[in-house]
């Protein structure tokens, strides 16, 4: 797991409980923070990066971020394996879709139904970890995928057609392209990222982690197993809920085919290569897996034009094999992720020149 | 004297020189170019399909290219220049690729549908790009601004398919009293949408229809197939893709089952062909929207399937014929028709998407795609394409015609 204590550089203290608890520390963090944020807002109005496919990339992967953070907590954090974040997105979106579409509510009334929405499905899915843990719930939560597209698809005549959504709106302001939307996306990913990022320095955050490293010893010191996982459920579906909600008025669509079992084990690879148990290592692999799929996308007709012998669609084949190869790398060489690259960067440039 | 011969001589002269620059100007005056753009998803579990497709409009629209230089109007020439995006059966990077594709100055866009590519009908109608699609999507149906070149609906496969057995039956003088007809459906996305509001539709025909179903992957269709004989089925309707298609069919010859079977147009019958083999496919059916590439050699080609077969020897000469391919072809015609009409109006500079539409797509009429369908028009409220169905059976590895084309129904999955 990613190691996330901070060891502040030499000559920062703190001297009150209160100060020892912030996020940012020093004030060339907070300056940092501030020029970061301010860039993350500012990208539609640079030239180069205001294409709208560089923006729609980003869009996509804010609402990725949401939903690996979710996964992460549960996951990475709690420690309980789930395969099937993508059908909690689906309820998600699907809820806030409905809601849009047959009741006229609107964006900014639909997004915490939706999240509630996959909250309460993702606790029912969660109940059998109070007994499973591992593999078996794993296969659990892949039940639950199944399941969730089956009733979609079979049971809710709307859902498998499916229908039409309002594009996001404040007043007569409609967030229908890319440019528009993109501060919508990123406004959401930051305070969601806040959230978890507190959430896990508190004390449900503490009782996650203890559960991950020794549920036993955990129990023993009066951490309610149960009742804790059962809130990692809720905490990771009800991300996964305000992503979808997100995700469909983005696409002004929603159809089950963008939810499918392909797009958990993609959300599973990305919190992996970027380091479990770790809200910068969920951004990192985010933003790696994308960016390696944007590159392979580019290779890929190359690699096909320029060996005759590989077979129509084979470039675009390499998709699956390069990301799984990846998975793998990571998976032997550091399983730790990114973020314990970047850990290491940090404390190297902490100390540099002395590293020695 | 000598001055009236002298200017005479210089007049001449200079009209000569004129002619002969606005015609060597003429000459190296480049043809333009419009953007064709398509987004298909080569990875995915509809990447056989999509992949022939655009396969299909681009070795059409090249073909063009070469052998007529481009596309005449009475207002001028254009070359196409085509440009494919892989969506990775993904909506955002259906998306993704509409915008790159949009920034690269294309005017009309191509696509086998599926859900990934409904996502895409808001940005189209926007961006007022034409679509020409073929197996048309839930949401291509409902908007203005996308041509279908394939069928007239996925909830019309079955419709049709019923309206064609009771006529036969019929016919034949109603044996047996009540019709009783079968359907075996996979758990695939496009299936719910096939029988949509399925019930009112068997009511209006008087018959009665027992669907079974089989899960995706599953290696044995037995249980269902036996509950539909025993339900007395005088025919029965395969709801499914190719590779469920070959599980119904290895489950009916293992049981010995003697009801014929008909393909839906999820799967032509030439990828089941690919997949199971001639001996397994021998008498299976099959219904198609235009002239197939497996239609058997014995029985002669129009004009359009010749240029199909010769365009598939040229580009893919170690390949099995597929007969999506034809669907992708069909869409270069439809592209190339729009694209002609509009140039008699516009000139190449003023061709975009707007007037691709206004002047060309909704002025097709009868266009017959040289003999590979029925003849396709487009009306105001009716982009369909073709409405007409033939159905066919497999003899010996390729197909031959059962019925003769006959019209579908047209029901529409009511707008959302």
């Amino acid at each position: 797991m990613a190691h996330t204590s901070f060891y502040p550089p030499s000559g920062i203290y703190s001297d009150s409980y209160r100060k020892d608890m912030r996020i940012v520390k020093t004030k060339t963090q907070w300056l940092m923070s501030v020029v970061f944020l301010i860039l993350l807002f500012t990208i539609p109005q640079i030239p180069f990066f205001n294409s709208p496919y560089f923006l729609r990339l980003l869009i996509g992967a804010g609402i990725t971020v949401i939903i690996c953070l979710g996964l992460n907590i549960l996951t990475g954090y709690c420690g309980q394996l789930n395969i099937g974040q993508s059908a909690f997105v689906m309820v998600g979106a699907f809820t806030s879709g409905l809601l849009n579409s047959y009741l006229g509510w609107s964006f900014w009334t639909c997004v915490i139904p939706a999240g509630l929405a996959s909250a309460v499905v993702g606790a029912i899915f969660g109940i059998p970890s109070v007994r499973l843990k591992g593999l078996y719930l794993a296969l659990t939560t892949l039940g639950a995928q199944i399941i969730l597209t089956w009733i979609a698809l079979f049971y809710i005549p709307l859902t498998a057609a499916g229908f039409n959504v309002d594009p996001i709106r404040i007043g007569s302001l409609v967030f229908n392209t890319p440019s528009k939307f993109y501060y919508i996306a990123m406004l959401f990913t930051v305070i969601m990222t806040f959230f978890a990022k507190n959430m896990m320095r508190s004390g449900p955050g503490r009782a996650f982690i203890a559960i991950r490293d020794n549920d036993i010893a955990a129990e023993a010191m009066g951490i309610d197993i149960f009742r804790y996982k059962l809130f990692a459920f809720i905490v990771c579906t009800f991300y996964a809920g305000v992503a979808g909600s997100l995700f469909v008025h983005y696409m002004m669509w929603a159809h089950l085919e963008s939810f499918t079992l392909h797009d958990s084990i993609w959300y599973v690879v990305m919190i992996i290569v970027g380091g479990l148990g770790s809200i910068e290592g969920t951004i990192f692999g985010v933003i790696f897996i994308i960016g390696l799929k944007e590159l392979i996308f580019v290779i890929g007709p190359m690699a096909e034009g320029k060996l005759p012998f590989l077979p129509i669609g084979a470039g675009s084949g390499l998709l699956l094999v390069i990301i799984g190869g990846v998975a793998i790398l990571f998976l032997i060489f550091e399983p730790r992720g990114l973020a314990h690259r970047w850990n290491l960067f940090k404390a190297y440039y902490r100390l540099w020149p002395f590293g020695y | 004297m000598k001055t009236k011969i002298f200017l005479s001589v210089s007049f001449l002269m200079v009209a000569i020189i004129v002619t002969l620059a606005s015609s060597v100007s003429w000459a190296q005056k480049p043809i333009p170019e419009v953007v064709v753009g398509n987004i298909s998803a080569m990875t995915g579990p509809t990447s056989g399909t999509h992949m022939m497709c655009q396969s299909g409009s681009k070795d059409y629209l090249y073909y063009l290219n070469e052998k007529k230089g481009g596309i005449s109007g009475k207002k001028g020439k254009v070359k196409i220049k085509y440009l494919a995006y892989d969506s990775q059966y993904v909506a955002t990077k259906a998306k993704d690729g509409f915008a790159r594709l949009r920034e690269q100055g294309m005017i009309v866009t191509t696509q086998c549908a599926s859900g990934h590519s409904d996502a895409l009908r808001m940005d189209y109608e926007q961006a007022k790009i034409p679509l020409v699609t073929g197996s048309q999507g839930i949401a291509s149906m409902w908007s203005d601004w996308a041509y279908g070149n394939y069928h007239s609906g996925v909830a019309n496969m079955i419709r049709s398919w019923i309206v064609w057995v009771k006529s036969d039956w019929e016919k034949a003088g109603k044996p047996g009293g009540t019709l009783v007809l079968g359907s075996i459906n996979t758990d695939e996305p496009f299936v719910p949408l096939s029988i949509w509001d399925i019930d009112p539709f068997v009511k209006e025909q008087g018959i009665k229809l027992v669907m079974e179903t089989i899960p995706k992957g599953t290696t044995d269709a037995s249980p269902q197939l036996l509950r539909l004989k025993e339900a007395g089925c005088k025919q029965i309707f395969v709801l499914s893709s190719a590779p469920g298609a070959v599980v119904v069919l290895n489950s009916a010859k293992a049981m010995g089952l003697n009801i014929p079977l008909t393909q839906c147009a999820a799967a032509t019958l030439g990828d089941v062909i690919a997949l199971g083999g001639p001996e397994l496919t021998e008498g299976y059916q099959g219904e198609y929207f235009f002239e197939p590439m497996s239609k058997s050699p014995k029985l002669g080609a129009s004009p359009g399937l010749k240029l199909v077969r010769e365009l598939w020897e040229k580009n893919h000469p170690n390949e099995r014929p597929n007969d999506m391919y034809i669907n992708g072809i069909l869409s270069g015609m439809i592209i190339a028709e729009g694209i002609r009409l509009a140039l008699d109006e516009v000139t190449p500079e003023k061709l975009d998407g707007e007037a691709l539409k206004k002047y060309g797509l909704d002025r097709i009429r009868n266009f017959d795609c040289m003999g590979l369908t029925k003849p396709i028009s487009y009306l105001p409220d009716d982009h369909i394409g073709p409405k007409y169905v033939r159905y066919w059976v497999v003899r010996k590895g390729f197909v031959e015609p059962v019925s003769d084309w006959m019209p579908t129904t047209t029901f529409r999955i009511p707008k959302k």
